[in-house]
């Protein structure tokens, strides 16, 4: 009689779909060798399915999360704001004519403003009703530009408070 | 969408208590494989915590097409691996002697016959003197009940090899028993 080896035995222990359960089990009714074998196997079985390995420390779960590192997924990513890089780009804008303005004279100005308003070109009668009334406004150039550095102050303000409170991508 | 599904979203959208209970959850896993690769106890909870640090930074890289315990313990064995190659640890056993007489401690000394009356306390201290590939196996099929396959996949090896190694272990394991108990006296 042919014994079951010993991957036989241990095929049939782990219920493996390859071994011949029905052939096995013919066989260890009538060999006592081979039973003895499989109840070996299941001792062992049953001390390894228990399970022990000592527990991590009660603190462990904190531990990993105070790890990771504060607030990185807790403040939410902030766009900048629309408003706010509005004012930056009209602020940038208004320092730029501003200065043209008070540093070259308002002759180029009035050369600019010549160059898209040619003579031979009908003007539409709003356009020149718009003109009537810029050229009615005493314009104070020291308000311009204080307005345009507020604005840019701001906005640099806003962005060294949105850098501080960036999130750092989180890095082991 | 199922539990680990919505957790795992959770978490790559920034809810650290969905984290949490994902730490709760798989450090008894994240555990298991660690005392097994890692002998030294000082380094084990280190090397758990940065399993889990690695978990965090790589959930949104998720794919799904494995379950998450399946994927976290993936993670734990490269991490344990990573630690025996830094400390220069040898992990590869190809070679190993599996000769009973040629294995550590094949003479009873008077401290392992204080043991003698428990088994399970033998059977563990036999499972140390394992190859490192051996111990993960023996533990993620027996006590994480894994396939075959799922091991397979963690440990990056076909499942034949997973099968080879686990019947090996058991068999040294076996007669390491025996060795020491006798049959008899193994069934008491």
């Amino acid at each position: 009689m042919r014994h079951l080896t010993d991957d036989e035995i241990q095929g049939y222990l782990d219920n493996h779909p390859d071994s011949d359960r029905e052939k096995i089990r013919a066989h260890l009714d009538i060999c006592g060798q081979c039973r003895s074998n499989l109840e070996n196997y299941q001792i062992i079985a049953g001390q390894l399915n228990t399970d022990h390995i000592p527990a991590l420390s009660p603190g462990f779960t904190d531990a990993v999360l105070s790890a990771i590192k504060p607030d990185t997924q807790d403040v939410p990513v902030e766009e900048p704001s629309r408003l706010i890089a509005w004012m930056s780009a009209a602020a940038v804008f208004i320092l730029g004519i501003a200065s043209t303005i008070y540093f070259t004279g308002s002759s180029v100005a009035k050369n600019i403003i010549a160059l898209f308003s040619p003579a031979n070109i009908t003007e539409p009668s709003f356009v020149s009703r718009y003109k009537e009334y810029i050229s009615g406004i005493d314009l104070d150039l020291t308000l311009v530009f204080a307005v345009a550095l507020v604005l840019a102050v701001i906005a640099l303000i806003d962005r060294m408070i949105k850098r501080r409170h960036k999130p750092v991508s989180f890095m082991i | 969408m199922d539990d680990k599904t919505s957790i795992v979203r959770k978490i790559v959208a920034g809810d650290k208590r969905a984290f949490r209970l994902l730490v709760d959850e798989y450090q008894r896993l994240v555990n298991h494989i660690a005392f097994r690769m890692v002998s030294n106890p000082g380094d084990r909870e280190d090397i758990c915590q940065d399993i889990f640090m690695r978990v965090y930074q790589n959930l949104a890289g998720f794919r799904h097409d494995s379950r998450l315990s399946t994927w976290i313990a993936r993670i734990a064995y490269n991490c344990c691996i990573d630690y025996l190659n830094k400390n220069n640890i040898p992990f590869i056993d190809e070679e190993f002697d599996e000769t009973i007489s040629n294995m550590p401690g094949g003479s009873i000394t008077p401290e392992q016959q204080l043991y003698k009356s428990d088994i399970s306390n033998l059977l563990q201290k036999e499972i140390g003197l394992l190859p490192v590939k051996f111990r993960a196996i023996i533990t993620l099929y027996h006590l994480d009940e894994m396939s075959y396959a799922e091991i397979g996949d963690i440990m990056s090896m076909p499942e034949g090899t997973v099968k080879n190694y686990l019947f090996r272990a058991r068999r040294l394991l076996r007669d390491r028993l025996m060795l020491k108990y006798g049959e008899e006296e193994l069934r008491q």
